[in-house]
């Protein structure tokens, strides 16, 4: 076998789109598998949470009666259709994967990929092993769940992400450990459909590191639908108790016992470095993680990482722009890294939730005279049009030049209408150009135009 | 056979100019008396008329450059034939661009030119931030896609040592500010500047312009101002005029105005007060020997401020003759740097319509200015008798800035009440 060009370890979405964009350099590729083509993002991450929370929010608006004119008697959840709907959205995506890697020759290797030596990755399938001989390996690894010390994950009173994803149950009460977006997210679907719910976060907010108003926003919404989130409130430990768990919690006030069903745990996520033959060639890790240079280069020459293994934000599309980065600077296609902070964040639960660049007080530390537009829902025909008054947006610029330093949203659509910003601050443009700038009525997009207006002081709609 | 203009003779302590804009390009076609160029001299700003009408043949000096007076500028051929495109010479191709004379020619260029052919991409951010900062986008290398100008490609070449541009060029685009001069002082005090948008007019400033710019500015910094002012009965005033004016016109050949007596009443006062009559030293007080009044005139080309010289040694006529033969010489141009200079204090009358009255701004070094307001017939209260009645009287408004850094408010009211009283009591040899 003639040697690769690149061997991708990983085909998660910065594992597969970096193998994209070298075929599409001209570069010959394979990509190694141990599991399914897609990663965790598409499989038990991103694409699957997303079904089930496009269900619990038609289940939820329907048995709220928030949709005027449907009125159902008798209606009753199904959470297993929800989770069957899930993993066919997930199997979809994982054949359009393998459409890809095929449609750009990719050679798609499964097994699980180590490196064995410089320039070469073994691929161990069963008892069969054989090697790639390559001018690159890229560590596209990923991550997985963190599991606590002292937690057993069962599958069925003690759960993660990962296990909940398959589980067709819907607990009575669930406690979930961490206000994150995967705490959040798992917290809205089991509420929507009829779980009684408890966040524990040990910060002082739900969403720790997101804007204080948004996160306080959020958490009173969520109380609303009877979701309760205990913030400054650390886990302790786990036990059984009758058919379900008992909690330990320890509070401000000392340590409490809570009981549920259930518990969820949404604790963060480690890097898969473990049994990846790193040490053999002798790549250098930093907190756990693979350590790398802005340019994704390891210790090592010839190696290169992305995505989660590699750090920072976990999330899928930043693994994918640096699968693409990596790519290019290998290739000599590219001089710069990644605007890191250009990449939103979002959070699907309802009210949605997205960032992009710094909110309030993070401009206010970096020295910014920090202007803040900032406009409510309900300031949008379209959000009162369509019953979604809820949230806000709040567009963070700075004072002399009108640069827009980030932007956060809480209501219907933000993880669609952050783009906007984006794209606008990867431009350079100002809130004088978002102002100038026309949204199309009735847009739930118009409330980005008006928020730039408020940060210019002449906001048409609030 | 070329005619050869040379560098003017600009009064008479004046040696030498610096030609700040050429407004014509070699092969341009010129009328007689048509500006052909912009000086600038340490005293004076002037512009250099074409004697005949012509082709412009040769420019033999580039802009910025310094020459003695009477050393040859242009040469002008009054039988050549227009060329059809400039000249290569880089200080023609440079007016090309920014003269007031191409812009007019082809106003629908300038937009284009700037955003398109002249400048690289830009985004928003960095055009926000090259324009309050003065930075010229042409001399930016865009290190954003496509080589696009990025917020950090300008803060770069912000920090970096200012280029030694062609000043005047960079300065009628909206680049960098040359030393010295409005924009840099504005640059420095980090003002921001308006952004050019669409359908806006851009319009450069004329060296006369400039110079008065500079000096308002300058002036409002420098001198902290207080206005005072007083309300004038012109009853005796208007009357004596009236009685004179017939033949005053007829021995003089031109009419009486007001002015001369604002400023015979001024000079009185400032006999009285000496300290309105004054400088401002480096600690000291300098109180001036001879008294120059500077008479603010308004011509085509801008604010000019010719001087009187003694005027406390001329009568009312003298006064008016010399008003007469300043504001005459400004409307043709013939004002020296010498006509301008020396001033002590200075008396502003822009215009009656429309001026209840308002407050001039103090013409440096001098401590004060006096501005003339409309006189217009109003109901007062007079006493006629021992009793007070309602009278319609010609009334005015004289308003007085002056330094505070010298002139404490008694002393100010004091001089204007002085001045006041003369032009109420209007006690003039005529």
């Amino acid at each position: 076998m003639e040697p690769y060009d690149l061997v991708v370890i990983g085909s998660g979405p910065g594992g597969y789109v970096a193998a994209i964009r070298g075929a599409q350099l001209g570069m010959k590729v394979a990509i190694v598998e141990e599991d399914r083509l897609g990663g965790v993002c598409l499989n038990w991450g991103c694409i699957p949470t997303k079904a089930i929370l496009n269900s619990a929010e038609q289940f939820d608006a329907i048995r709220s009666g928030h949709v005027p004119g449907i009125h159902v008697e008798g209606l009753e959840p199904d959470y297993g259709a929800v989770i069957d709907a899930s993993r066919k959205a997930a199997d979809r995506l994982n054949k359009g994967v393998g459409s890809l890697m095929k449609k750009n020759k990719i050679d798609v290797v499964m097994g699980r990929g180590r490196v064995a030596a410089v320039g070469k990755v073994a691929v161990t399938s069963g008892k069969e092993s054989h090697e790639l001989t390559t001018r690159n390996i890229l560590l596209a690894t990923g991550s997985t769940e963190l599991i606590l010390p002292g937690v057993d994950v069962d599958g069925e009173r003690v759960l993660t992400s990962r296990e909940a994803l398959e589980s067709r149950r819907v607990p009575g009460t669930l406690i979930v450990v961490g206000a994150g977006a995967v705490g959040l997210e798992f917290a809205y679907s089991y509420s929507a459909y009829g779980s009684s719910v408890t966040v524990i976060e040990m910060a002082e907010q739900a969403l720790p590191g997101f804007d204080a108003e948004v996160a306080k926003a959020l958490t009173q919404s969520f109380k609303k639908r009877g979701i309760k989130i205990l913030t400054k409130t650390a886990f302790r430990k786990l036990a059984h108790a009758d058919e379900g768990v008992a909690v330990t919690v320890e509070t401000s006030k000392g340590e409490e016992t809570l009981e549920a069903d259930q518990i969820l745990f949404g604790v963060g996520r480690r890097a898969l470095t473990a049994d990846l033959g790193l040490e053999t060639v002798g790549v250098a890790l930093d907190g756990g993680f693979v350590k790398t240079g802005p340019d994704f280069r390891t210790s090592v020459d010839g190696i290169w990482a992305i995505g989660d293994v590699r750090g920072g934000p976990l999330l899928a599309h930043k693994a994918s722009e640096e699968g693409v980065a990596a790519v290019e600077f290998m290739q000599n296609e590219r001089t710069t890294s990644l605007a890191y902070g250009l990449i939103p964040a979002c959070i699907y639960c309802q009210p949605q939730v997205a960032s992009v660049g710094m909110h309030e007080a993070q401009a206010r530390d970096a020295g910014y005279d920090v202007c803040v537009g900032k406009v409510p829902y309900l300031a949008s025909g379209k959000a009162v049009g369509t019953g979604h008054t809820e949230g806000f947006v709040k567009l963070i610029s700075e004072s002399k030049y009108g640069e827009i330093l980030g932007c956060q949203i809480i209501g219907a659509n933000a993880t669609e209408l952050i783009a906007e910003v984006g794209t606008a601050m990867a431009l350079e443009s100002t809130v004088h150009e978002i102002a100038e700038a026309s949204h199309a009525h009735p847009t739930l997009s118009e409330l980005i135009k008006d928020a730039a207006l408020a940060a210019l002081g002449r906001s048409i709609n609030f | 056979m070329t005619i050869a203009v040379s560098m003017p003779r600009m009064g008479e302590s004046v040696v030498e100019g610096t030609v700040e804009r050429w407004l014509v390009s070699e092969g341009d076609r010129v009328e007689k008396d048509q500006i052909l160029c912009e000086v600038t001299t340490d005293k004076v700003d002037a512009e250099v008329p074409a004697p005949e009408s012509g082709v412009v043949a040769r420019i033999l000096v580039a802009e910025g450059t310094t020459v003695k007076v009477g050393e040859e500028l242009i040469q002008l051929d009054p039988q050549g034939e227009p060329a059809a495109a400039a000249a290569s010479s880089p200080s023609t191709a440079a007016v090309a661009t920014a003269g007031s004379a191409s812009r007019e020619a082809a106003p629908a260029e300038v937009p284009a030119a700037r955003g398109e052919a002249a400048e690289p991409r830009v985004s928003p951010l960095a055009r926000r931030i090259a324009e309050d900062q003065g930075v010229d986008l042409g001399g930016v290398a865009g290190t954003g896609p496509g080589g696009r100008v990025t917020r950090a490609d300008v803060i770069a070449a912000a920090a970096a040592p200012p280029r030694p541009a062609a000043a005047p060029v960079a300065a009628a685009v909206g680049a960098a500010p040359a030393p010295g001069t409005l924009g840099e002082f504005l640059y420095q005090m980090k003002i921001p500047k308006a952004p050019l948008r669409e359908g806006d007019k851009e319009i450069p400033f004329s060296a006369i312009r400039r110079r008065v710019a500079e000096h308002m500015v300058v002036s409002k910094i420098v001198s902290p101002h207080v206005g005072t002012v007083a309300e004038l009965d012109l009853q005796r005033l208007v009357a004596l005029r009236n009685k004179h004016k017939q033949s005053f016109a007829a021995a003089n050949g031109f009419g009486l105005t007001f002015l001369p007596f604002i400023i015979a009443a001024t000079v009185r006062g400032l006999k009285r007060f000496p300290r309105m009559n004054a400088t401002v030293g480096d600690q000291v007080i300098i109180e001036r020997a001879g008294i120059h009044v500077g008479v603010a005139v308004e011509t085509e080309r801008g604010l000019v401020v010719p001087v009187i010289r003694n005027a406390a040694n001329l009568s009312l006529v003298g006064l008016a003759q010399a008003i007469e033969d300043l504001a005459r010489r400004a409307r043709d141009r013939q004002l020296s740097a010498d006509d301008m200079q020396g001033g002590t204090f200075t008396v502003s009358n822009p215009g009656r319509q429309g001026n209840l009255y308002g407050f001039a701004v103090i013409n440096q070094p001098q401590v004060g200015i006096l501005r003339m307001g409309e006189i217009r017939k109003r109901p007062v209260v007079v006493e006629r008798d021992g009793e007070d009645t309602i009278a319609i009287r010609p009334m005015m408004h004289l308003a007085l800035s002056y330094d505070h850094r010298i002139i404490d408010g008694v002393t100010g009211n004091s001089f204007l009440y002085a001045v006041a009283k003369e032009l109420e009591a209007a006690e003039f040899e005529l």
